[in-house]
């Protein structure tokens, strides 16, 4: 009996996110067709607030759903209590967590918190498949929350913060030194440190300090030889990481670097440049790191080691080839992905909602950096403008580099998932960078 | 540019249209995840989940009744009785069934997941609670015929090989048998030896995985080289004294045999080495690999994916150096004419070589072997029916016609005699294999009728000396197959 409702809510699984989507298109249309009939404002908006609500709604019955299921011991008839509590701490995070954003972040986007939120929540249902992760991640959620909700009064107290960019720099290389210091290996790289039992990654938070650095630097009109200072910088910081392993946050600083300065500039030779010198560093990459190379090798030929390098990379195909469309059903799939939390939490997400829901979980993802674009275009300060754009470059690059590495179309660098994986420092800069939007786009608008 | 001559700031609407260009740059970034998402479920992951490093094959749903395995008549090839999988047909079955145990192989490991699918699984479940009706994965029906098997198997005997027979016009794989064998049911019991035992590897399914020598049957492909590149290949007459001289190297015919003056035809059927190192030598090496590799040399049989032969098989491959004899003066390649007669380095699988005869069986056209006709439902309804696909095209239909004539030469005025039927024209090609481990291979390739192939067949004997031991097996598939399609002639 158990087992045949988990494979029919599989369905309705997929049917939460196709709503929850579509419900986004809705509030999208009514806002587009909002300004250009003026008597038509107000019932746009009222349209607006509808979509965004059952979108909510959305959000709750997928948490309940969930939480029902993964809760169940079949064998026994009885719900896990503990289980269950961690479900209502993850409703109650979502009730309120959504109505305090919206009363510290006035006149905020609903689109971008509803994204933000169900990306948080599948998260939280799938690391309640490994024990004790869920429960772990609620904190976290509580500690981002916490930061998040305080970040508007911490920049009201900063007076013209887009003059402090030698600070964000010299701050952002001090945490990366700090960390070749005294930090510990995990996963075959060291950028993690231990703060009273805590594994802390500081490059989480040099990539937040590191778009108001770039944001900074090129708000200002910029001659080729203003440009020498912040390109070394960002080659150094990317060559920082690159020697600490941590070949994903590299090529983000690359990337994000990059892409602003197109944004900034138009310059499409320097991109062009850029893309040709990564080319180029890469194949000597290659040929110098053995760590580089077995990423290389175990992306193009995973099965020549199968049970070595290539060992997460085929486990993973194994979950999404074994889910398939539909998925295993939730709590039905086999799991046996290594870093499950963190870097193959998309893989394992595919076992068991299937890769239509996955596939839907890349369009929430898109729907969030849409949003995000937004929130940049409307701006009329360069500044802000600038800075949105950074923090969705910088959480979309990301994404894609896991999102195409799990799923082998690009080789595997070990990121996180923003929003979805467990990880402190990655959950609490991603719910900084939110909240940076949601101030920005309050600040800039009408 | 306005970098360089620092003209001041861009534009807040320059800025904001690369800002849309940034977004859609992402956007294209994630639509690739999302296509290649797609296309890994769609054409890739059939493949990939039967991995035997899959450990969800062996964390199966316990509840789920295994489905059976079926040959083409409906009789069973293996089902699951409790826990306990039995095979009727053991030991005569056992490469194509493999086993359901240790990393499992052939059917039961290729079509694993099918096997324990739930067809409709929401309908089943709905039913086993109200019910109690068990739940039962899918069943799978082989194109397998289990009596021709049985007397291929029993025809086999003691002696090590294979026999692969094919439906020439649709690529069915009507009989696989690869001795040694062993008993699926056993294999717990038996494994030990079985899996150590690297002399006898009855693991091993020499069918599809034996690589040897192709011998004289390689003569078939020379030959089909000689049409395409020898303009005068149907006048050429050479003089066999038993011997061919080539610089220092020297190709000899069977026990030294002078065959006197024979054409490409007459040469073919007695299997005339030195005429054939001849005419490879005036072939050339790279027009000898290009006829090879047309017909699936050096190629991962490029099954439809997904759709793979549920065995598991090996490629067969054209060694060959690079050659000097477009030269000449040149001294000639050794290889070159050892290739041309089937010898050196290039070797070949059984499964292979009977894909061969049926191209040239079927106008030139290779059909894709399979094996699996289609999978049954628990209420007995077929789905995944496989239907004929045509493989390749290594020869044209003349050419296939020319060939056909030499390879029923080859049975009514040469080596193939053995396999003669009263009132059937068979066409066949006689093959010897000297290897390194013994005595040679006898290989014997053959098709019937001839105007109208129903069934084309490969044995393969090691270390049996020469062909005259597998022509007989040869004529009794054969016999099978046509008295069989006389009787649903009948029916019908």
């Amino acid at each position: 009996m158990f087992d045949l409702i988990v494979i029919v809510t599989r369905y309705l699984f997929v049917f939460y996110i196709i709503y929850f989507l579509a419900q986004g298109v809705a509030y999208i249309a009514a806002e587009r067709a909002g300004p250009q009939q003026a008597g038509r404002r107000k019932q746009a908006g009222l349209r607006m607030r509808a979509a965004a609500a059952k979108q909510r709604v959305a959000i709750v019955f997928m948490h309940l759903s969930a939480y029902l299921i993964l809760a169940y011991r079949p064998g026994e008839f009885r719900f896990d209590y503990r289980t269950l509590l961690v479900g209502a701490a993850g409703f109650v995070f979502i009730a309120l967590g959504q109505f305090a954003a919206e009363r510290v972040y006035k006149n905020s986007c609903p689109l971008l918190w509803n994204g933000v939120f169900f990306l948080l929540d599948t998260g939280l249902i799938m690391l309640q498949r490994i024990t004790g992760f869920a429960e772990r991640q609620i904190v976290w959620f509580a500690v981002g929350f916490t930061v998040m909700l305080l970040l508007p009064f911490v920049l009201k107290l900063i007076p013209r913060f887009e003059n402090l960019e030698r600070l964000y720099l010299y701050a952002g290389l001090l945490l990366l030194a700090l960390t070749s210091v005294v930090g510990v290996k995990k996963f075959g790289a060291y950028h993690t440190i231990k703060i009273l039992s805590l594994n802390v990654q500081p490059s989480e938070a040099v990539k937040f300090l590191f778009v108001f650095y770039l944001a900074s630097v090129f708000r200002k009109q910029l001659t080729l030889r203003d440009m020498l200072f912040p390109t070394a910088m960002s080659a150094v910081l990317a060559a920082i990481l690159t020697y600490q392993r941590d070949l994903g946050a590299a090529l983000i600083f690359f990337t994000t670097f990059m892409l602003m300065h197109y944004i900034a500039t138009g310059s499409a030779w320097f991109f062009a440049a850029g893309l040709t010198s990564l080319a180029a560093a890469s194949v000597v990459a290659y040929k110098i790191f053995a760590h580089i190379s077995v990423r290389i090798t175990a992306w193009h030929n995973p099965w020549s080691d199968a049970s070595g390098d290539g060992y997460q990379i085929i486990q993973a195909l194994f979950a999404i080839g074994g889910g398939g469309l539909w998925g295993a059903g939730l709590t039905r799939g086999a799991l046996t992905i290594p870093v499950l939390e963190s870097d193959s939490i998309f893989a394992a997400i595919c076992e068991e909602f299937g890769v239509v829901f996955g596939i839907g979980l890349i369009a929430v993802f898109i729907m969030v950096f849409y949003r995000g674009v937004n929130v940049a275009l409307r701006c009329k300060k360069r500044y802000y403008a600038l800075l949105a754009a950074g923090f969705i470059i910088i959480l979309a690059f990301q994404a894609f580099l896991i999102l195409g590495g799990i799923t082998k179309l690009i080789p595997l660098t070990g990121v996180t998932l923003p929003f979805v994986s467990y990880g402190g420092s990655s959950i609490v800069i991603c719910l900084m960078m939110a909240g940076i939007l949601q101030w920005i786009y309050g600040k800039e608008r009408g | 540019m306005d970098l360089r001559q620092g003209k001041g700031l861009m534009g807040m609407d320059e800025m904001k249209r690369n800002m849309r260009r940034v977004f859609w740059f992402l956007f294209i970034l994630f639509s690739l995840v999302v296509i290649n998402l797609g296309r890994f479920l769609l054409i890739e992951s059939p493949s990939v989940v039967t991995h035997p490093t899959n450990t969800r094959l062996k964390t199966g749903d316990r509840s789920i009744i295994r489905g059976s395995i079926y040959d083409s008549a409906g009789r069973v090839l293996a089902e699951s009785e409790g826990q306990k999988r039995v095979y009727p047909y053991g030991n005569i079955t056992a490469h194509v069934t493999g086993y359901n145990m240790y990393g499992k192989a052939g059917v039961e490991a290729k079509y694993n997941f099918r096997l324990e699918s739930l067809h409709m699984e929401v309908l089943q479940r709905v039913r086993n609670i109200i019910d109690g009706t068990p739940l039962q994965g899918n069943s799978v029906t082989l194109t397998l015929d289990a009596q021709l098997q049985t007397q291929m198997h029993d025809a086999l005997g003691n002696r090590r090989g294979a026999v692969v027979v094919i439906e020439p016009s649709t690529g069915k794989i009507l009989s696989m048998v690869s001795k040694p064998d062993y008993n699926p049911e056993n294999i717990e019991q038996t494994w030990g030896e079985l899996s150590t035992d690297a002399e006898r590897a009855a693991l091993i399914n020499r069918a599809s995985q034996g690589l040897y020598p192709p011998g004289s049957i390689f003569k078939i492909l020379t030959a089909a080289a000689a049409y395409e590149f020898l303009p005068n290949y149907a006048e050429f007459e050479y003089e066999c004294t038993g011997l061919a001289q080539f610089g220092p190297n020297a190709i000899h015919c069977v026990n030294g045999t002078a065959h006197g003056r024979v054409d490409i035809r007459k040469a073919f059927a007695v299997s005339c080495n030195s005429f054939f190192a001849t005419v490879g030598f005036k072939i050339g090496a790279e027009n000898l690999r290009a006829v090879a590799e047309r017909a699936l040399f050096n190629t991962a049989y490029p099954y439809l994916p997904g759709l793979e032969l549920p065995v598991e098989y090996t490629r067969s491959s054209f060694a060959l150096g690079v050659s000097n004899a477009s030269d000449e003066n040149s001294v000639p390649n050794s290889e070159l004419i050892e290739t041309a007669i089937g010898q050196g380095r290039t070797l070949a699988t059984p499964l292979h070589m009977a894909m061969l005869t049926a191209a040239a069986a079927n106008g030139g056209i290779m059909m894709r072997p399979y094996m699996v006709d289609h999978e049954l439902t628990d209420t007995g309804g077929i789905v995944n029916k496989s239907l004929p696909a045509k493989l390749c095209a290594p020869f044209t239909f003349e050419e296939s016609e020319w060939l056909k004539s030499l390879m029923v030469a080859a049975v009514t005025e040469g080596t193939a005699s053995g396999v003669s039927i009263p009132g059937v024209a068979v066409a066949a090609k006689t093959g010897t294999a000297q290897n390194g481990s013994g005595e040679d291979h006898g290989w014997f390739v053959a098709f019937a009728p001839a105007d109208k192939p129903q069934a084309a067949v490969c044995v393969l004997l090691e270390n049996s000396g020469g062909a005259r031991y597998a022509q007989p097996i040869a004529r009794q598939a054969i016999e099978y197959v046509l008295a069989l399609g006389s009787k649903t002639d009948i029916q019908d």
